[in-house]
């Protein structure tokens, strides 16, 4: 069982970016430059411990994952359309993985399932633990953490 | 020939797991889908499958009700079922095999690991 840090986001968020849409992301330094509107991802877990995982992206880095889970160009129809369902995915395999790595697997938790919002990066919240990972071209992609108190 | 039916509420993963299925050139005949397991346990009643590639995490009915539905009944029993899920809980996965799940396969999955398991389980010849 780890503990929770933003290096445990990076190490568990960025295997599953490349794995399921080859996209090789970094641990971002500095400030990043959002877009006034991105998607974001929200899913619950309860378990031995209860909390929130969220991710959010802009429109332009989801139409791309979107195309590469899918195997299509990003300019296909498709890509657009699924850009927002491709960040849910992407949610909830990173927060398997996740609560696998906090709390180990002779336990067991529930998922809520994942529920994509639109509009400007949410402000951290007093206890989150967040990482932004960047794209080659820089385009940023946060993973925050929210964990509840041990049941 | 293969009737497959793919039950995932992700219609991106449902993409996915057709196109590995494709990619690891299983002889496909058809693949259905379902957004749920509700809509599974019809897609089950009025066609024949082969083989069910299941998610756990879905709404209305999830992949464990929809194993437990069919595991009580004597022909949908015999459909074999891999789940394929970001679920790594032992407790969970031990009572999914119990109810007859087949093999569980851990998202993210390579087309090939797919298909090696569905060989696997259907006892199918591999590719050269």
């Amino acid at each position: 069982m780890m503990t929770p840090s933003p290096e445990l986001l990076a190490d568990t968020a960025a295997p599953i970016l490349a794995e399921c849409a080859f996209l090789c992301t970094t641990p971002a330094r500095g400030k990043q430059d959002w877009a006034t509107s991105v998607s974001i991802a929200s899913l619950r877990f309860s378990g031995p411990r209860s909390g929130r995982i969220e991710v959010c992206a802009a429109f332009d880095l989801l139409k791309s994952l979107a195309a590469d889970m899918l195997g299509i160009d990003p300019s296909d129809s498709d890509a657009s359309r699924h850009a927002d369902a491709a960040l849910a995915e992407i949610t909830n395999v990173v927060t398997g993985r996740l609560v696998a790595n906090l709390f180990g697997t002779s336990s067991t938790w529930q998922l809520s399932l994942p529920e994509v919002s639109h509009g400007p990066v949410p402000p951290l919240g007093e206890r989150a633990i967040s990482q932004t990972l960047v794209d080659p071209d820089l385009r940023p992609i946060r993973v925050t953490l929210y964990l509840g108190k041990a049941a | 020939m293969l009737r497959v039916l793919v039950v995932d509420d992700s219609p991106v993963m449902r993409r996915m797991l057709t196109k590995s299925l494709e990619m690891a050139e299983l002889p496909i005949q058809t693949i259905y889908e379902a957004g749920d397991g509700q809509t599974a346990l019809d897609v089950l009643a009025n066609n024949w499958i082969d083989l069910v590639l299941c998610d756990i995490n879905m709404p209305q009915m999830n992949g464990v009700e929809l194993m437990e539905h069919i595991s009580r009944s004597a022909a949908m029993g015999l459909v074999p079922v891999i789940m394929v899920t970001t679920e790594t809980s032992e407790p969970r996965l031990d009572y999914l095999k119990k109810l007859g799940v087949r093999a569980c396969l851990a998202k993210p999955f390579r087309p090939e690991a797919l298909g090696e398991t569905v060989r696997q389980i259907l006892h199918l010849e591999s590719e050269a």
